[in-house]
């Protein structure tokens, strides 16, 4: 259910900024757009035969998981399991970007998937380090940090949100702690963070 | 629309199955358009790790901001490229010279494998939108092949003679370049 929900609105948002006056685009982009439920499909098939991946400590390591994830999402299809649409709004919503190709889109979406794969393996390996099984936030920023490319465009964000959670500690809220780990609260300029922190924590 | 990302059995240790996120009333860009769907960050997190592992579901959000700077610091800096070259649109090379400088250089070349394959796929694509247009969409469901693609094209038009005798000359005609 929620995979094809996910693909749908992905679909739509392509059509629309995809009208180049080119027919060959169109085409193009109509095919990519039906393969997407296919790649879903597809991509949930690759997760579940690759349930056991070997635990990479290294970031090499973690490198090469990375790009083994993505030779075997080519394998399965060539398009990558985030949706296309929405990584071309995000591409589009902080600076005043007019064009953007639909190769640059899909580039950015399989780049993000081996960033997203290898910052999960470098969580899961922070949280390894503590005896942890479940993957916390505080486990993503420590993979973060370690990785320097990584540490120096999330500086800002990741100091940030370190702040914050250690204030609502400081609070004393047990429950906060048991639900929310390392709270996401943080004095950024996007302020729908907040508001979702709060209803994290009432919950 | 706010997206209720149902956890499967057995996945992260979310231990509410759907609770919306309805912040999008603090600006004006809504929640959806500034993150990525967090189940499709939870099925490549889970990926990665193995399969005894859980994510906390503050993990995922946390995940979420980060790939979203992510897209923008590789956008902006592919942006500023275009604009020192008085060019208006990003293509797939400004970004991969953009990750290069960023650091990302491991990314490169599975990224141009990538890139490679699906500009073979567009050749395709194009061959086939050249010899009918009703191919593309069988075409766009199935695997897309040179002989796939020809076989559906020789089912359709059997199907077509048996229903529709006038029609029988256009697709003649498309038999023709097919061969």
């Amino acid at each position: 259910m929620s995979p094809a929900t996910a693909d749908e609105p992905s679909v739509a948002m392509e059509e629309q900024p995809g009208k180049e006056s080119e027919e060959a685009a169109d085409a193009m982009e109509e095919q990519l757009g039906k393969e997407s439920e296919e790649a879903a499909e597809s991509a949930e098939e690759v997760g579940q035969v690759e349930e056991e991946p070997e635990e990479g400590v290294d970031p090499a390591e973690a490198m090469e998981k990375a790009g083994e994830e993505a030779e075997a999402e080519e394998g399965a299809s060539l398009r990558p399991a985030l949706p296309v649409g929405r990584v071309k709004r995000i591409m589009r919503v902080d600076r005043d970007i007019k064009k953007v190709t639909s190769e640059a889109a899909l580039l950015i979406a399989a780049a993000t998937e081996l960033f997203l794969g290898s910052l999960a393996t470098g969580a899961h390996a922070a949280a390894a380090r503590r005896s942890r099984r479940t993957v916390r936030a505080v486990h993503v920023r420590a993979a973060a940090r370690a990785h320097r490319p990584t540490a120096d465009f999330l500086l800002d964000c990741l100091a940030a949100e370190e702040e914050a959670p250690r204030a609502r500690q400081t609070a004393g809220s047990a429950r906060g702690g048991g639900g929310g780990g390392g709270g996401n609260a943080k004095p950024l300029p996007r302020g729908t963070r907040r508001i979702d922190a709060f209803f994290q924590k009432v919950t | 629309m706010a997206e209720a990302p149902a956890s499967p059995g057995g996945g992260g240790g979310s231990h509410e199955s759907g609770s919306p996120r309805g912040g999008g009333g603090g600006g004006s860009v809504r929640e959806q358009d500034r993150f990525l769907p967090i189940a499709n960050i939870s099925r490549i997190m889970k990926k990665a790790i193995p399969a005894n592992g859980k994510i906390a579901k503050d993990a995922k959000e946390t995940v979420q901001e980060c790939v979203s700077e992510f897209i923008s610091f590789i956008t902006s800096e592919a942006s500023d490229k275009c604009q020192r070259e008085k060019r208006k649109t990003i293509n797939g090379d400004d970004l991969l010279w953009a990750m290069a400088t960023l650091g990302f250089e491991d990314y490169i070349e599975p990224l141009k494998v990538y890139l490679q394959k699906y500009r073979e796929m567009e050749g395709d694509s194009k061959l086939t939108a050249k010899s009918s247009d009703g191919s593309i969409k069988k075409d766009a469901l199935g695997h897309v092949g040179a002989s796939s693609s020809a076989a559906e094209g020789m089912g359709q038009q059997g199907a077509y003679n048996q229903g529709m005798g006038y029609m029988q000359p256009q697709y003649h005609n498309g038999d023709i370049s097919n061969v």
